[in-house]
């Protein structure tokens, strides 16, 4: 095939890349959520600012290359604001090593322009 | 043209729209599943409705009800009633019944059931349109994301947030250090006790050594031949292993020692690092009690500045629908020959419609609308299908209570996007029916405008007062003849959710 290179034979960069994303992500699921644009004001991750003022058109919103603490625990803090109405809400935290997630928070239904902020400590799974 | 105002008819009539939605919790769905809806233009010949939100339910002949910000419903429902009778009307959105993604013209199809208590008359209606006003649609999507970041408020309540964590997080490091001195301190006590009795048997050792040496030294001064030298060397030796062992435990209660005083004070370090963010906690909650409002105003002002952004486009609302009529089956007695009876016609006939409607500004609105249906007036065995073809024109303005600055503060603007104010504006119609005696009540020609003046207070509390002024050509009176109507009409419009 033109243009096709080999890849190079030492494999051991794939390993280190997906050694150093980790396995572990934070969800922001809503539904309805196809078409139905949410905004992330801020998501806190131990300390640590991941998203703000992010507009998502479709559940769910993920960052990932989460590392717990030291103490083997994920600190949550979060601040989302609907901007059409949702039937509801959850903060999951999924390990994509071993399939499982664990739900930090859900929230009720959302009127336009209703927010949902809160802080939560996660073990993760 | 001679103007005869043979009958001038006051109506009060109150009208109200339901919005039903599946259960109390979605009633809140409701408010914005799409930003701007239209309901549709009451036509003269009762067109199928066009447009996405029926918030208010057929006011008047020719009276537009595009400034009425009605929103998309999964259901919706009304009732008006008149003199000659009672109109029911109910439509379903598909699209919304599950969790789809948005499509141009699919997402806003519409069901509507309609039926006429005067004529017997049951239509049922499909309509589809191209909503451009919609917050989920292709131009929701181009809206700015939010941009709070700038807001103190916001940033304060995000390093709070992040201050916590790390506060639960050095509560957990605390816990952790104390206990690790603790088990450090246990440590060390017990290396110290066991050092102690080391250095006892070493003591103990050396001193029964030289206790030995010397009683050996002793007897070797009266009995020389009998000194065990042997015993004496081992005796010493031991005393010098027990020394070492001494001076090793020595060494060991030393360090733990220090590790104990280093956990120490880590411990007073962390108990220090916490104290001064559980400070800067209590700082940062009360800025959070005085700015928390300025953090509201921030979201508040960015979701209402959506609405002059979606609401303004010189791309036009396009609704296309096409409605199906029918009247009840059975038989009636001839009136011209009492022994016969006559089949009732059951297939009403079919119409088309097309609509477009600009939202030139936010308080602006022009629709247009044609429509073409082949139909018969009533089911009556000797009634017969006559072609209508119409159009009209609407525009209408709204003068708004509430200043540009001050909008954000309104829930109802930046839910829905709806401005109280005082609206006006003009509906004009016109209407040609190629059966002549066939067509409704005899009308060849009809021409009517309908002047109209809204209040609107809130979404659910709407006040419209009309002026429909109808000029006619009848095939059952004079020919010919130009004929006057004029049906002053006042409405009261609203809601009632999560019925």
């Amino acid at each position: 095939m033109a243009g096709a290179k080999k890849p190079p034979r030492d494999r051991n960069f794939i390993a280190e890349a997906i050694s150093d994303v980790g396995s572990l992500s934070i969800v922001v699921a809503w539904t309805p959520g196809k078409s139905n644009p949410l905004s992330i004001d801020y998501l806190v991750v131990n300390g640590q600012k991941r998203a703000e003022d992010v507009k998502d058109f479709d559940s769910p919103f993920v960052r990932s290359r989460i590392q717990p603490t030291a103490d083997g625990k994920v600190y949550l803090g979060w601040k989302v604001t609907a901007e059409v109405s949702i039937e509801g809400l959850a903060i999951v935290l999924t390990n994509t090593a071993n399939g499982q997630h664990v739900v930090a928070e859900t929230a009720g239904p959302l009127a336009r322009g209703e927010q949902w902020s809160g802080n939560k400590k996660v073990t993760p799974p | 043209m001679r103007f005869s105002s043979q009958r001038t008819i006051l109506i009060a009539s109150i009208i109200y729209g339901w919005i039903i939605t599946p259960s109390a919790a979605s009633a809140k769905r409701k408010q914005s599943w799409r930003a701007v809806g239209r309901s549709a233009t009451a036509r003269v010949d009762e067109p199928a409705q066009v447009g996405s939100g029926p918030a208010v339910v057929e006011v008047a002949s020719g009276v537009n009800e595009a400034l009425a910000p009605a929103t998309q419903s999964l259901f919706t429902a009304g009732i008006t009633a008149k003199a000659d009778g009672t109109k029911f009307r109910a439509s379903v959105v598909p699209a919304l019944l599950g969790d789809y993604k948005y499509r141009e013209m699919l997402s806003e199809t519409k069901i509507t059931l309609y039926t006429d208590t005067s004529t017997s008359l049951f239509r049922v209606s499909l309509s589809m349109t191209y909503n451009p006003f919609s917050l989920r649609g292709s131009r929701g999507k181009e809206l700015p994301p939010k941009n709070c970041s700038s807001n103190e408020a916001d940033l304060v309540e995000a390093e709070q947030a992040a201050h916590i964590s790390k506060v639960e997080a050095l509560g957990e490091v605390k816990t952790q250090i104390k206990s690790s001195a603790e088990k450090e301190a246990l440590a060390a006590k017990t290396v110290t006790e066991e050092s102690d009795a080391v250095a006892a048997a070493a003591e103990a050792a050396a001193t029964a050594a030289t206790a030995s040496v010397a009683v050996t030294i002793a007897q070797s001064t009266g009995e020389p031949q009998a000194v065990p030298v042997q015993a004496a060397k081992e005796a010493a030796a031991a005393a010098e292993a027990a020394a070492r062992r001494a001076r090793a435990a020595v060494d060991v209660r030393r360090t733990t020692a220090a590790n104990a005083k280093e956990a120490v004070n880590a411990l007073r370090q962390a108990q220090s690092r916490a104290s001064r963010l559980d400070e800067e906690i209590a700082r940062l909650t009360k800025a959070i009690s005085v700015e928390g409002p300025r953090q509201t105003k921030c979201t508040s002002e960015y979701l209402a500045s959506q609405w002059p952004i979606v609401n303004n486009s010189g791309v036009p609302l396009v609704g296309v629908s096409v409605s199906v009529d029918t009247f009840p089956r059975g038989t009636e007695t001839d009136p011209a020959d009492a022994l016969e009876t006559r089949n009732l016609k059951g297939w009403g006939g079919i119409g088309g419609e097309l609509l477009l409607s600009w939202r030139i500004r936010e308080v602006a609105n022009v629709d247009f609308y044609g429509t073409a249906k082949r139909a018969r007036p009533t089911g009556a065995f000797d009634s017969h299908f006559a072609n209508y073809y119409g159009g009209g024109l609407t525009v209408a303005g709204l003068y708004p209570l509430i200043r540009k600055k001050f909008r954000a503060r309104s829930k109802d603007y930046v839910r829905d996007g709806f401005l109280p104010g005082l609206g006006g504006g003009v509906s004009t119609q016109h209407r040609y029916c190629d059966g002549k005696l066939e067509c409704e009540k005899g009308r060849v020609h009809q021409t009517s405008a309908t002047p109209f003046v809204d209040l609107r207070v809130k979404p659910a509390l709407q006040f419209r007062v009309s002026l429909p002024i109808s000029i006619y050509k009848s095939a059952t009176e004079v020919p010919n003849e130009q004929r006057t109507e004029i049906v002053p009409t006042f409405s009261l419009a609203g809601q009632i959710a999560g019925l």
